[in-house]
């Protein structure tokens, strides 16, 4: 017969004081190893939790850009199509030349050099484009003996940095053509593919506009080459037309700064239309839309603090928790085991006197008594063990799939004192009983077996 | 000569002041020899004889079994001493409750390291002997008193002791077990061993080949 399975009947005999001992280290374990769980528990869920508000505020961030996006896009829509719709509102002309003869007369008496329309081309202006250099003019048609507005333009010039034009906003007047107002073509009784002389040259009706309530109803549309010829102004033209680029507000500084680099000598004019009203009150609506971005980015920040302050407080909660209960438990489950040790011993007095007499030595008593702490403690601490992870993770409300279990055992602490309570659990109990073994083997047999 | 003990003291400390229960007791035990000690309750015969078997060291004097002096050696040794030399039989029986008969009388292999086969063999063959064959399962708890007092002479028997100290073996028995438990003892020392039997039973002390008065601590020889 053996020391151990000596422990083993006893234990089997005194089932109440070895589940006593048993349940003392089951707690023991089951809260260290239930208190690491939990802690562990805790920074997974606000992993999870924080990963979650974090795609929530992403996506109504994302939401927010969506619709500045779209609210840049119709303004920049809203503005082109008005702009194209109502045609070119940026004039480009001579320095010198005074503004209000426009505004009176519909015509320009200052000149400019053609050129000027190439050096724009060839620019990498960004303000303006679609532009249209022209002759203005008011004249007498002496053949007809009416007063008209003889313009002259020989289409839109491409912007090279651009790439090819979409859709002139004008078409070019071919030589020899002509196209006419409503007015004088009701007045002159003009139709299309007459021939008319103006200024001694002969021209053919290539169109007739439609009315416009505008100087328009009385303009003579030439080539511009030749308009130069009848005016004697060969090289020369007294404006640029030009469509301000699809943008919204007031952009007028930044056209005038950018054409006063590229055309010193010049001044710009902006007809201001609905068309820029429109484009402002869409401007206010992007405004807006940036605005709501903005307040929702800071919102989402403030919702990522909160939530992480509340995670931060539950698990600073927890840790103070952990930090009371288990030192207490330890140290109760190791007086609960030093007593029942006790209970154990006196229960034992005689047993123990007359192995003594029969031959065991102290350190066989010993052993027998710290053998069973130890089985005692090695069961308790798998029983424990098993029992902290499981309402560590339930306390928590981890979601006990496969993927948390896994998570779990990836933080060190947790794996540590799973794999080292088989270990600290029996030497717990043997700690917590050794005092008590150590008197009742050096317990002199005489006085007991005397005692009787 | 197998056992010899030489002006043996031994004094308790009580609340009525000091009480010496052995006082310079000398006797010896020759192997083959059943030798019993009489006396009053509070004379000292168990303290003799507790002494003598090494669980009690006297105040002075010496103790010498098989020419060793128990008392001489470390705790260990005179435990391992006690195994291999002496055997103990009590009045109270002393079992080890949570044991079936056949492991209380194994039990004393624990000491030798006798285990296996060799120590099973052995407390089946002693089972046998002293008629506990058909309770050799049973716990201390469901054996008559009888059966107890002969489970207990079993053990004491295990590692072949050539002396054996009984302090009151018939004490809870009736005539009948009393009568087997003292031919058992008998039977020990025709095979060699020497029995020093603690009694104040007179009819136990007859099968004594001699018998030791003890009164206050001295001896009263007839």
């Amino acid at each position: 017969m053996s020391v151990w399975q000596l422990a083993l009947r006893e234990i089997r005999h005194r089932r109440l004081n070895s589940a006593m001992t048993l349940l003392s280290v089951t707690i023991a374990v089951g809260c260290l190893v239930g208190s690491q769980a939990l802690l562990r528990s805790d920074e997974i869920q606000t992993t999870r939790i924080l990963a979650v508000k974090q795609t929530e505020v992403e996506a109504a961030i994302q939401t927010r850009q969506d619709e500045v996006q779209k609210a840049g896009k119709e303004l920049q829509d809203a503005t082109r199509k008005n702009m194209l719709k109502l045609g070119f509102n940026i004039l480009i002309l001579p320095e010198k030349q005074d503004t209000s003869e426009l505004h009176l007369s519909g015509a320009l008496s200052e000149t400019m050099p053609e050129s000027h329309v190439k050096a724009l081309a060839a620019s990498t202006i960004i303000t303006v484009n679609h532009l249209l250099p022209s002759i203005t003019k008011r004249i007498t048609w002496p053949e007809k003996e009416t007063e008209i507005i003889l313009y002259g333009t020989r289409g839109e010039v491409p912007i090279l940095h651009r790439g090819a034009m979409k859709k002139e906003l004008l078409e070019a007047v071919a030589p020899g053509s002509m196209v006419v107002g409503y007015d004088l073509q009701q007045k002159l009784g003009l139709k299309v593919d007459d021939e008319v002389e103006l200024l001694g040259k002969t021209f053919k009706v290539a169109k007739l506009h439609p009315e416009r309530g505008s100087s328009d109803d009385v303009t003579v549309w030439l080539n511009l080459k030749e308009t130069q010829e009848l005016l004697g102004m060969e090289n020369l033209i007294n404006a640029i037309l030009a469509l301000e680029c699809e943008c919204a507000g007031d952009r007028i500084t930044e056209i005038r700064a950018e054409i006063a680099k590229l055309l010193p000598g010049t001044q710009v004019m902006e007809r201001y239309s609905t068309a820029v009203t429109r484009a402002e009150g869409r401007a206010r609506a992007k405004e807006l839309a940036d605005a709501a971005l903005v307040e929702e980015k800071e919102n989402g920040r403030k919702i990522l603090e909160r939530e992480e302050r509340t995670r931060v407080d539950i698990q600073d909660r927890h840790y103070g928790l952990v930090a009371t209960l288990v030192p207490v438990a330890l140290v109760g489950c190791s007086l609960w085991i030093s007593l029942l040790a006790i209970t154990n011993v006196r229960q034992r007095s005689h047993e123990i006197g007359i192995l003594r007499a029969i031959g065991l030595s102290s350190r066989q008593i010993l052993s027998l008594l710290l053998t069973k702490s130890l089985l005692t403690g090695l069961i308790g601490g798998v029983i424990g063990c098993a029992a902290g992870l499981l309402v560590g993770v339930q306390f928590s409300g981890l979601p006990a799939v496969l993927d948390g279990w896994q998570q779990l055992f990836e933080s060190e602490a947790v794996l540590a004192i799973v794999v080292l309570s088989p270990i600290l659990a029996p030497a717990l109990a043997a700690a917590a009983s050794w005092p008590t073994a150590l008197q009742a083997a050096r317990r002199d047999p005489a006085v007991v077996l005397q005692g009787e | 000569m197998l056992v010899e003990l030489k002006d043996l003291t031994k004094t308790y400390t009580g609340r009525d002041g000091n009480v010496r229960a052995v006082d310079g007791i000398s006797l010896q035990v020759d192997s083959g020899q059943f030798l019993s000690l009489q006396g009053p309750s509070g004379c000292g015969k168990s303290t003799l004889l507790l002494m003598s078997g090494g669980l009690l060291a006297p105040e002075s004097g010496t103790v010498e079994v098989g020419g060793e002096n128990p008392y001489a050696m470390n705790p260990d040794a005179r435990s391992a001493f006690r195994a291999r030399h002496i055997g103990f039989v009590f009045q109270q029986f002393h079992l080890v409750p949570y044991l079936t008969v056949l492991e209380n009388v194994l039990a004393p292999s624990i000491a030798t390291g006798g285990r296996g086969i060799d120590g099973m063999d052995r407390a089946r063959e002693l089972v046998a002997q002293f008629g506990l064959e058909h309770r050799g399962g049973h716990v201390p708890g469901e054996l008559s008193s009888g059966e107890r007092q002969r489970t207990a002479l079993a053990r004491a028997l295990f590692n072949r002791p050539n002396l054996l100290l009984a302090d009151e073996p018939t004490g809870n028995l009736d005539y009948e077990n009393s009568q087997i438990v003292l031919k058992y003892l008998r039977e020990f020392v025709t095979d060699g061993g020497a029995v020093l039997l603690v009694t104040h039973d007179p009819v136990a002390a007859e099968k004594a080949d001699r018998t030791i008065q003890l009164h206050d601590g001295r001896i009263n020889e007839s």
